[in-house]
């Protein structure tokens, strides 16, 4: 403990009677830490200077707007006070508020942290985060990637569905921004200002067509990206979250860590909605061994080995006949990889509920 | 006189902490703090049990900090609906965290964890300048609480990492906490996603665990 041995140490900014030393002493908030020597020096003291105005669009209207790969690489961005406008954001960021805009049409690429909507009205929007929060909002609908549950508060006529957009960058900033393809929980909203008798949200209907939301970019300097909206090339597997379920038998496949788990996951997905079967709900999750007992059951030995190479990516598949289809998938395609899949229709529900009680808990808070 | 009572110990020090303030003192109390400590488990007593409330608006960084202060993995949060709460052990002390939700509607739960709290520490979002005025507000209404009478307050200004944070020192102005005169209080810059400034902060927290003022 440095303080122990210190001669003189600066006194604590505050509250202390004898100091009359103006509350705002020098820059960076100093504390009595760090003894005789100057003030400590944090890494925001030294920053290089970015101009704000750079990462922030505020007061248009009217206007197509946006920033490309690589324009914004993990800043904070800020837009408020927009109307009729198309934003674009093409990049990974750390954080982003969107206040006072309206009828505005909205791309937001993977987000480090928090997106916040505040007073917004009748906004179409594409965002990946890891917590999408709302606030005084109305009419926003939204295709949402989020890595936890979303909440909304004093916010009406809210509208998800699932994240679905290609570029050939997005991939990468989603490893930038530390998001996972296979954490999304769009579906799943949390009102902090329920109103009895009617709900704040609902989901947008599963045949929505993105463009019809968030058009293309019509400026020359945005359409450089390479997108896509076709569902079957998002970057984002397509689930159906708590959509009413069409079958009562599911199937749960999981693969290990690996240096093809997601290409391989993104296989059997393909392979499975190929057929006709419904993703419902993927995740990717460190398991340990307890775990593997509680979800593998009587197979848990086979898997324990392959834990500590990192996390694994579950799939919930759902159709009649889910899980004869994935064996024979899994048989025929990854013979040489360790997979584990539902035995029987009868196991497979129990497989589902057994792995997201363990999932759910290790990503609670 | 070493009781078995450690409380006893305890009140005697507390007197100590609120009355005298030069540098000395503090160097001393911080020692026979540690001797305490280390007597108190010499002879298999508890550490002194701190109760800390961390409040501030929703999206401040209270979770994430307090995910910090525990040593645990940051990068996956869920907006708090409810409360969480930690114990820590730092510096002598066993620290009992409480990160209670900020959203606008369940703020008026707050009052619900005021009682026998020994050190508030108030989180706020140095970017988010929209709302400065409403953190402002919430915080001047705490320290006018009769519950939280007294007691000390740490501010963190965090997310100093973020491109439109603005400094601890502008926070401090824009808050008026040079008005504080009834309690011990201390502004601390910090991004609880890094972790630079938080223990700078806890260090404080620490040194003014006794230090509620009657």
């Amino acid at each position: 403990m440095g303080c122990f041995f210190s001669r003189r140490r600066k006194p604590a900014q505050g509250g202390q009677q004898q100091q009359q030393q103006a509350a705002a002493a020098g820059g960076a908030g100093q504390d009595a830490a760090a003894g005789e020597e100057k003030a400590p020096q944090y890494s925001w003291d030294q920053r290089a200077k970015i101009d704000p105005k750079d990462y922030t669009f505020s007061g248009l209207k009217d206007e197509t707007v946006g920033r490309l790969p690589g324009k914004v690489a993990g800043q904070q961005f800020v837009i408020q006070d927009c109307e009729n406008c198309s934003i674009y954001i093409f990049d990974h960021s750390a954080t982003i508020t969107i206040d006072d805009c309206v009828n505005c049409q909205i791309f937001l690429g993977p987000i480090k942290g928090s997106v916040f909507f505040r007073d917004c009205k009748d906004c179409k929007c594409i965002v990946a985060c890891q917590q999408f929060r709302t606030r005084d909002c109305r009419k926003l609908e939204v295709f949402l990637c989020c890595a936890t549950q979303p909440i909304i508060e004093s916010s009406t006529g809210m509208k998800f569905g699932c994240f679905q957009y290609y570029y050939p960058e997005l991939a990468l900033q989603f490893k930038d921004a530390g998001l996972s393809i296979f954490n999304n929980t769009w579906s799943n909203i949390h009102d902090f200002t329920p109103v009895s008798g009617e709900s704040n949200w609902g989901l947008l209907p599963e045949n929505a067509v993105v463009q019809d939301y968030v058009p293309l970019p019509s400026s020359e300097e945005l359409k450089a990206v390479r997108i896509s909206t076709d569902a079957t090339r998002s970057i984002i597997p397509i689930t159906r979250g708590r959509r009413q379920k069409s079958s009562d038998e599911s199937c749960l496949a999981v693969f290990f860590a690996g240096d093809y788990t997601t290409a391989n996951a993104r296989k059997l997905i393909d392979e499975m909605t190929g057929k006709g079967f419904q993703l419902v709900q993927t995740k990717e999750v460190i398991m340990k061994a307890e775990d593997a007992h509680r979800v593998f059951q009587q197979c848990a030995s086979e898997f324990i080995p392959l834990l500590d190479k990192g996390p694994v990516v579950a799939l919930e598949f759902n159709g009649d006949g889910a899980v004869e289809a994935c064996r024979s998938i899994i048989n025929d395609v990854f013979s040489g990889t360790k997979v584990f899949v539902s035995e029987s229709k009868a196991s497979a529900a129990q497989d589902v509920d057994n792995f997201y009680n363990f999932a759910d808990m290790q990503m609670g808070m | 006189h070493l009781t078995d009572s450690p409380l006893q110990v305890d009140k005697k020090h507390c007197l100590h902490f609120a009355n005298r303030r030069t540098k000395k003192l503090d160097r001393r109390a911080l020692w026979a703090q540690g001797l305490l400590s280390i007597l108190r488990k010499l002879k298999s007593a508890p550490d002194q049990e701190v109760r800390i409330l961390l409040l501030g608006l929703d999206n401040a960084g209270k979770t994430t900090l307090l995910k910090q202060l525990a040593s645990e993995d940051i990068s996956h949060i869920t907006p708090t609906q409810g409360f969480n709460i930690k114990s820590v052990q730092s510096q002598g002390f066993k620290l009992n965290v409480w990160d209670i939700g900020g959203q606008r509607k369940i703020r008026p739960y707050w009052r619900n964890y005021f009682e026998n709290t020994d050190i508030l520490i108030y989180v706020i979002d140095s970017a988010d300048r929209k709302r400065f005025e409403e953190t402002g507000q919430e915080l001047a209404e705490l320290l006018d609480e009769e519950k939280l009478s007294g007691v000390p307050v740490l501010i963190f200004a965090n997310k100093q990492d973020l491109l439109t944070a603005a400094p601890a020192s502008e926070i401090a102005e824009g808050l008026n906490l040079h008005t504080i005169r009834d309690r011990v209080w201390q502004i601390q810059s910090c991004s609880a996603l890094s972790g630079e400034g938080v223990q700078d902060g806890m260090n404080w927290v620490c040194k003014n665990v006794n230090a509620k003022k009657k």
